[in-house]
């Protein structure tokens, strides 16, 4: 894939990011919340994960943090060792990781909406 | 305001530099092919008027040690030829005033990011490879026009400045030497070569964005690049090599919108 | 000595060169702000990639139950890891905002425009608006921790 399609798409998950993030720490200090420790109430976790609107924020946090952080953190490993076979097994390794990441996060935010105390 | 020093006037009684009557320069020897490790030798040279450290080298190649080795040519920042680590900046050796470095010995030694030939020259075999790899000269849809123009190819003054700057480029490497991707990835292109794909790329004239975008957008090509900004702090022509990258991934993410 | 014509499209793939660097870029010279900046938000990225990691599995509890969740987020409740939380916080801070700025740059819309250049060289992507740009980035930062410390340690 060309560098400036996964650029362009990461340039989009950066600004996603942004304003996921922003809604995430919000909801944990002033956004319907009385404070932090408050946040961290296993009830008012919980309402955020059966909130549709908020797990739906959590959800396209999750896949665009992936993606954002995965790719990054590659370029990194790519700079560090060099030659096909490691960019093959970095590339690889990197969707893996990512896949793992999104799938462990989602398996968190549905089972949390859908389950009850 | 230009400082005396930049006007070329006789600084010392503004700077407060008292002339020494002489300075001591170490240098960074070694010749790979043969083996051993590199050491550093001490030359003391007197110190003039206006010396430079490539002043100093060459007094201290004619008149101390014959056998030290670098390269040189104009003597005057056009050629690119002098280009070293001059207290571990890269600098080139002739535009680099003595008395401009704080006061104690001189340290020279090769340029980083290139391999060393033999003291402080370097091998620029990748540099220049990676300047090819970009096709660095005009091209035309039609060769064979190309080959027998017919008529000039006109061009605005304002069309020029969107590229002039990047070809005023003298290849002398400190870009890539100061650049941290150039360090960790030996087929990153480096800046200079992407910011002459700029300079071409930017060039009305030129037909070839697509050949040479086909050559750049890679993560071995203006990807790399993370904004350090160190070719630019270093680049002694003003080209500003990190202007051309960003430019240039402009132009690639807007072609792809 | 010419050069083979390149391997392949992607890279010249005649590259010779011995020796790379992976961190002993680090101490090069010049260390000036835009480089420090690059190496803080590296550090920064790869710091929140691993706290990422940590908060996903941490938020899994939630699926245990109250009192398990409970038992989990009171485990979290000391001194090092609030301290942690806030570094955290004020990472974000900086690697977000730093990020814009590396995203406007490379968009060139902060990176300055090509000119002409006379002596004494200004670098035009050297700027006062990028500079500007990662002073904000730090000093987001710095608001980001005095924030996170109000609500983290002093309980909002």
């Amino acid at each position: 894939m060309k560098g400036s399609k996964l650029m362009l798409v990461n340039h989009m998950c950066m600004l996603l990011i942004t304003i996921t993030l922003f809604l995430h720490l919000a909801t944990h200090s002033f956004l319907g919340v009385s404070g932090y420790e408050a946040s961290l109430d296993p009830d008012v976790v919980k309402g955020h994960y059966t909130d549709t609107a908020t797990a739906f924020m959590l959800g396209v946090l999750l896949v665009v943090l992936a993606f954002h952080s995965i790719f990054s953190f590659r370029t990194t490993l790519l700079e560090w060792r060099h030659g096909r076979t490691w960019t093959k097994a970095v590339n690889w390794g990197a969707i893996g990781v990512a896949a793992v990441m999104v799938a462990f996060g989602m398996w968190t935010i549905i089972a949390a909406y859908i389950t009850r105390w | 305001m230009a400082t005396a020093s930049e006007k070329g006037m006789d600084s010392s009684a503004e700077s407060g530099f008292t002339p020494p009557k002489e300075v001591v320069i170490r240098c960074s020897r070694w010749t790979p092919s043969v083996g051993g490790r590199p050491t550093v030798k001490e030359y003391t040279v007197p110190y003039s008027q206006g010396m430079t450290v490539l002043d100093a080298l060459l007094y201290a190649k004619e008149n101390i040690d014959p056998g030290l080795s670098f390269r040189y040519s104009c003597r005057m920042g056009i050629c690119g030829s002098c280009g070293m680590l001059v207290n571990g900046r890269p600098m080139l050796a002739c535009e680099t005033q003595i008395k401009e470095l704080p006061p104690g010995p001189i340290e020279t030694a090769p340029l980083t990011n290139f391999d060393p030939v033999r003291d402080l020259a370097t091998d620029f075999t990748d540099f220049f490879e990676h300047y090819r790899f970009v096709k660095p000269y005009l091209i035309r849809a039609d060769r064979d026009e190309q080959e027998k123009p017919a008529k000039q190819y006109l061009q605005t003054e304002k069309d020029r400045l969107k590229y002039l700057q990047f070809s005023y480029c003298i290849m002398c490497g400190l870009c890539d030497a100061a650049c941290p991707p150039v360090a960790m990835d030996p087929k990153y292109l480096g800046p200079q070569a992407i910011a002459a794909s700029f300079r071409w790329m930017a060039d009305s004239r030129d037909e070839g964005r697509k050949e040479r975008a086909e050559r750049i957008d890679h993560e071995h090509g203006c990807w790399q690049c993370h904004l350090a900004m160190t070719c630019s702090v270093v680049c002694p022509k003003g080209i500003d090599p990190a202007l051309g990258i960003q430019l240039l991934k402009r132009l690639l993410i807007l072609k792809r919108l | 000595m010419t050069a083979q014509a390149p391997a392949s499209a992607s890279t010249s793939g005649v590259e010779t060169r011995k020796k790379t660097r992976f961190l002993g870029w680090i101490f090069d010279k010049p260390l000036h702000l835009e480089r420090f900046g690059m190496m803080l938000h590296r550090a920064t990225g790869l710091g929140l990639l691993l706290y990422l990691i940590f908060h996903l599995v941490v938020t899994n509890a939630i699926l245990g139950g109250r009192d398990f969740f409970f038992d989990v987020m009171g485990m979290l409740s000391n001194p090092a890891a609030h301290i942690g939380e806030i570094v955290v916080v004020g990472a974000v801070g900086f690697h977000g905002i730093n990020g814009f700025r590396l995203a406007l740059i490379g968009w060139g819309i902060i990176s300055g425009r090509p000119h002409r250049p006379d002596f004494p060289y200004k670098a035009p992507s050297l700027n006062n608006v990028e500079k500007g740009a990662l002073w904000g980035a730090f000093g987001i930062a710095v608001v980001s921790v005095l924030l996170a410390s109000f609500f983290i340690l002093l309980g909002g």
